[in-house]
């Protein structure tokens, strides 16, 4: 249904288009997300599983290492939110197709849902290892600035309906945002900073148990980011076309009784 | 109704939050220092290794790891009731639209 709203809204007379919208089947998800939603949820109980029963518990920090399972994965829907807008912005500077900048939209905003998981679970488990829970170290600013460009980017799309130049700028931004990607992720391998280094070649690694959890866990939130993301870029899809249909409509003088 | 819900577990959490960093700074005005996990920084920084026999926490452990588990729920469903909201604001939209377009059609 979808297609025929794509469709309808390609060709030029509002109220033939409009007249084919069925709202109610236009929203439905699609027999794939349903099923991606489902082995979503299958996994997350499997996950809870090997975490709390299945990993054991840290030696030297007890309980709170626990949040290491959910901490990593989402620095990896991180990059996973971050480089989709950021391809997509490439694609829609390179195209001006309104659907890479749906798809840009949404890699930003569940890429910094991600974030916002990080810079929240961090701190909670810096307090115990630590003994505070924020420091100046680089992996931590280079994640918060990360945080800061989304942040902006989100804004300026924020700004009701936007328009082809806002449009660019943001994906300039969140082009330029991407950068940061690398440099978060080599952060504690070239400088030395306080950021543990477990699952890098400098780290001693995990203890055999504890690998399940942490697999699963980066399975389990690469499935929760790219059906977030689908799922968004619909709604995208499906705002961009009423917003046409409505200037187009309100052209035609159809929206002055309403 | 699910508005109120989710602004309820929000608040909730922030209070948990805020309850957890005023014990902490309480103990530390008491004139303890900020205690960390056993073992070097280094050793916490290189390696995670199971427990073996009991353990003893400096800092409870527990109420760190709940706030932060609490944390990634309510920020990935309060999104999701986001997309969900924004959905249902773009199906009113079109149903605007639909009802603004037939009414025109039939008058003409």
């Amino acid at each position: 249904m979808a297609n025929s709203v794509q469709a309808s809204a390609a060709r030029s007379p509002a109220a033939s288009s409009a007249q084919q919208v069925e709202p109610a089947a236009a929203s439905r998800a699609p027999a794939a997300i349903r099923w991606l939603t489902i082995a979503s949820a299958a996994l997350l109980l499997v996950e809870l599983y090997l975490i709390f029963i299945h990993a054991p518990v840290e030696q030297q920090m007890g309980i709170v290492q626990k949040i290491f399972y959910f901490h990593v994965p989402s620095a990896y829907g991180m990059y996973i939110g971050f480089g989709m807008a950021a391809l997509a912005s490439g694609m829609y500077l390179a195209k001006r197709d309104d659907k890479w900048d749906a798809w840009a939209v949404a890699g930003a905003e569940v890429g910094s849902i991600f974030c916002l998981i990080i810079l929240v679970t961090g701190p909670l488990w810096g307090r115990k290892a630590w003994g505070t829970y924020w420091t100046w170290d680089p992996r931590l600013t280079t994640t918060l600035l990360a945080g800061m460009v989304y942040f902006a980017y989100i804004v300026l799309r924020s700004f009701g309906s936007t328009g082809e130049v806002e449009k660019r700028f943001a994906a300039g931004l969140a082009i330029f945002g991407v950068l940061d990607m690398p440099i978060i992720h080599y952060s504690v391998q070239r400088w030395r900073g306080t950021h543990p280094t477990v699952i890098t070649g400098k780290g001693g690694g995990l203890h055999p148990d504890m690998y399940p959890a942490l697999f699963v866990g980066f399975a389990l939130f690469t499935l929760v980011g790219v059906l977030l993301m689908w799922q968004r870029a619909r709604v995208e899809r499906l705002r961009q076309r009423t917003l046409a249909l409505e200037i187009e409509a309100a052209e035609r003088g159809l929206l002055e009784e309403s | 109704m699910l508005r109120r819900f989710a602004l309820w577990v929000a608040l909730a959490w922030f209070c948990a939050a805020g309850a957890v960093v005023t014990a902490d700074m309480a103990s530390a005005q008491d004139g303890q220092a900020p205690t960390t996990a056993s073992g070097t920084a280094d050793d916490r920084a290189a390696s995670f290794q199971a427990v073996s026999g009991g353990t003893k926490e400096d800092v409870a452990g527990g109420p760190l790891m709940l706030l932060a588990y609490a944390a990634v729920w309510i920020i990935v469903f309060g999104y999701v009731y986001r997309i969900n909201r924004l959905q249902r604001g773009v199906e009113a939209n079109l149903e605007r639209l639909e009802s603004s377009i037939a009414r025109q059609g039939s008058s003409v």
